[in-house]
């Protein structure tokens, strides 16, 4: 939210110089179309089923999964599990824009995603670059200290053009072909996917954070919607998709069993006892 | 044997602290940071007032985390799945879109808000040590020998205060041995003159102290004219570079590194050329020895061993709240905490005053 601002502030364009909001899925009018691309130009197009209250609602509710920056709560580090490595703050970061419709041209959001409200019908897009609209050239400059050009096995971490998850692609897009369909102007994998409603329960089932997820959230997913037909169309990512995903990155989790040079949380607690006591005799026998 | 460390020392050992607590929101790790820096307070601070400071920015502390809590509920971003408040949310108009007013508090951002707010703490903290602990009259005399009068000037202003309230006592003092009740508002008239005039007899005792001993004295050697422009063009080059390195984007190639070396280089040689025509004596030299050394190189491996932790482990360094974990302990951060707290033991006792036969 603080980069949205910062960006702002900057007189970033208002509106994108290159690149609409080209969606390689068509959402129905209730839906939100969510379009995220990744580092290295994959661009992945979801639909967010119900009316989403928040722009990351609408991100969860399209199949993404994300992260907050855990030190800056509110400004979307990963999606995805995207980068891998962390680094979501500078120089590139996940740009969020807005634009009214299908093939309309991208707005810089003003409003963090956590608030923004998305209409039905509108297009949401995330764009990991250093504030270029999804579909548009790269703003990264090259004298700036950025490692993007080095990773060598492509960051692009979505294992989702895999034939067997998306075997079943609607939009005709054909997966890690790396050639670029028809709608896109920019070469890379450019794969569809759309969240059935039928697979909502699973989804949130296989996570336990979204087991408690909001009472909106909830009587979306319950609600049978008429675009079911449409969505299933297109690809869906089943939850193994997802933990393929999370999988593939290798990133470490807090939840995992403490890894190799950290020690669990009562050692911490331990020392702090002992410091803490420590120092606090002294402080009454100083008095003294 | 007693003495009391090079102020310098302190300070260093504090900033390196202070950089390690920036460094990582484990709440772990900060409280930890915090027993170390009281462990340290606690067995090495003199008897003087500003030593009894510490105690007052431990409460600045838990002032700022509880005003961060406040502010997270009253405005922050909500984010989070296990409920902890139900608040309405008041709806804003769009020119202050991105605010929220109120809404359900979640414990994850609750946590988080706690642990950014235990961050700031614990750096205020830091520095409150390090201003407990160094005496700031002998800190002042480490300034270099240009900025002399300039640190002169600090030094009677620092004191002033202190000066002020044992005025205030002696003169409560007499009035309560000629037996002269009363307190509150009404005495304030009849203690405040004999006060200022304590407070202007003492102030002029001072000045022909400092004067006896060739202080506010002016050497015959006179200033070139061209010195203050050296620095102060240093200081124009300064701000330049420092534009340039931090956005190198947007600024030519020469604007950082070169013109800041050129500026930080042309202020050094100034500051050292008008520090030749200021004669001080060295009456009671403050000694850089063994211990001050490894003081400031425990404050240098505490913030090594936290940047090494971010480096090779930048999850353990950060509370995880999606999903909310229990904070690990990186071993190198620990280490750098230990390292922190050394100098409990490792500096010389300081020097107490005299109580009398035990």
């Amino acid at each position: 939210m603080k980069r949205t601002l910062l960006a702002l502030l900057l007189a970033v364009p208002l509106v994108s110089t290159g690149g609409t909001a080209q969606a390689a899925v068509t959402c129905t009018a209730e839906q939100v179309t969510v379009v995220v691309q990744y580092l290295g130009g994959g661009q992945v197009t979801g639909c967010g089923n119900g009316d989403p209250g928040t722009g990351v609602d609408a991100l969860r509710s399209a199949g993404f999964s994300f992260e907050y920056s855990p030190r800056e709560p509110g400004f979307v580090c990963t999606i995805d599990s995207n980068p891998g490595d962390g680094k979501c703050m500078k120089p590139k970061y996940w740009s969020y824009w807005h634009a009214s419709k299908p093939g309309a041209a991208w707005t810089y959001s003003s409003e963090g995603a956590g608030t923004y409200n998305p209409t039905p019908g509108s297009v949401e897009g995330w764009r990991f670059d250093c504030g270029a609209a999804p579909g548009a050239a790269s703003r990264c400059t090259t004298s700036s200290p950025k490692p993007s050009p080095k990773p060598s096995p492509k960051p692009s971490p979505r294992p989702a053009p895999t034939p067997s998850t998306h075997a079943s692609t609607g939009s005709g897009a054909q997966a890690g072909s790396g050639a670029s369909p028809s709608t896109t102007g920019k070469a890379g994998t450019v794969s569809a996917k759309a969240k059935a409603k039928a697979k909502a329960p699973d989804t949130a089932k296989a996570k336990a954070t979204m087991a408690k997820a909001k009472a909106t959230k909830a009587k979306a997913k319950k609600k049978p919607a008429a675009a079911a037909a449409v969505v299933s169309a297109s690809a869906t990512p089943s939850q193994d998709t997802i933990a393929n995903a999370a999988a593939s990155q290798s990133v470490p989790r807090a939840s995992e069993p403490p890894r190799r040079g950290t020690l669990p949380w009562w050692w911490g607690a331990i020392a702090l006892v002992l410091i803490g006591g420590t120092a606090g005799a002294v402080t009454v026998v100083r008095r003294r | 044997m007693t003495r009391d460390l090079h102020p310098v020392a302190w300070w260093g050992w504090a900033i390196g602290v202070a950089l390690a607590a920036s460094l990582t929101t484990n709440p772990l790790l900060l409280g930890l940071l915090f027993c170390s820096v009281w462990l340290v307070v606690a067995n090495r601070r003199g008897s003087s007032p500003w030593a009894r400071a510490f105690r007052l920015y431990v409460i600045l502390g838990a002032v700022v985390i509880v005003s961060r809590l406040v502010f997270y509920v009253l405005v922050g971003f909500k984010f989070g799945v296990h409920l902890v408040l139900r608040l309405p949310s008041i709806p804003l108009p769009d020119w202050a879109a991105g605010i929220q007013l109120g809404g359900d508090v979640f414990l994850e951002g609750l946590l988080a808000a706690a642990c950014l707010g235990l961050r700031l703490a614990v750096l205020i903290i830091a520095i409150g040590a390090a201003n407990a602990l160094a005496n700031p009259k002998r800190l002042l005399r480490s300034l270099p020998r240009a900025l002399h009068e300039l640190g002169t000037a600090v030094v009677v202003s620092v004191s002033v205060a202190p000066q002020l309230a044992e005025s205030v006592q002696r003169v409560m003092r007499a009035r309560h041995l000629r037996g002269e009740a009363g307190r509150g508002l009404r005495v304030v008239p009849r203690v405040a003159l004999p006060v200022l005039q304590d407070t202007l007899d003492r102030s002029l005792l001072l000045a022909s102290a400092m004067e006896a001993r060739g202080y506010g004295s002016h050497t015959d050697r006179h200033r070139a004219a061209w010195l203050p422009a050296v620095t102060l063009g240093g200081l124009v080059a300064v701000s330049l570079g420092m534009y340039g390195v931090l956005d190198p984007t947007r600024s030519p190639l020469w604007m950082g590194i070169p013109v800041m070396s050129v500026g930080v280089s042309m202020c050094a040689a100034g500051i050292w050329l008008s520090g030749r025509a200021v004669l001080v004596t060295t009456y009671r030299p403050d000694p850089w020895r063994l211990a001050e050394t490894l003081t400031v190189l425990c404050g240098i491996g505490c913030a090594a061993g936290m940047l090494w932790a971010r480096g090779t482990d930048p999850l353990s360094m950060d509370l995880q709240t999606q999903p909310l974990a229990a904070p690990l302990l990186p071993v190198t951060a620990l280490v750098g905490i230990v390292l922190a707290a050394l100098p409990a033991v490792i500096t010389p006792p300081p020097v107490r005053p005299y109580r009398g036969p035990q």
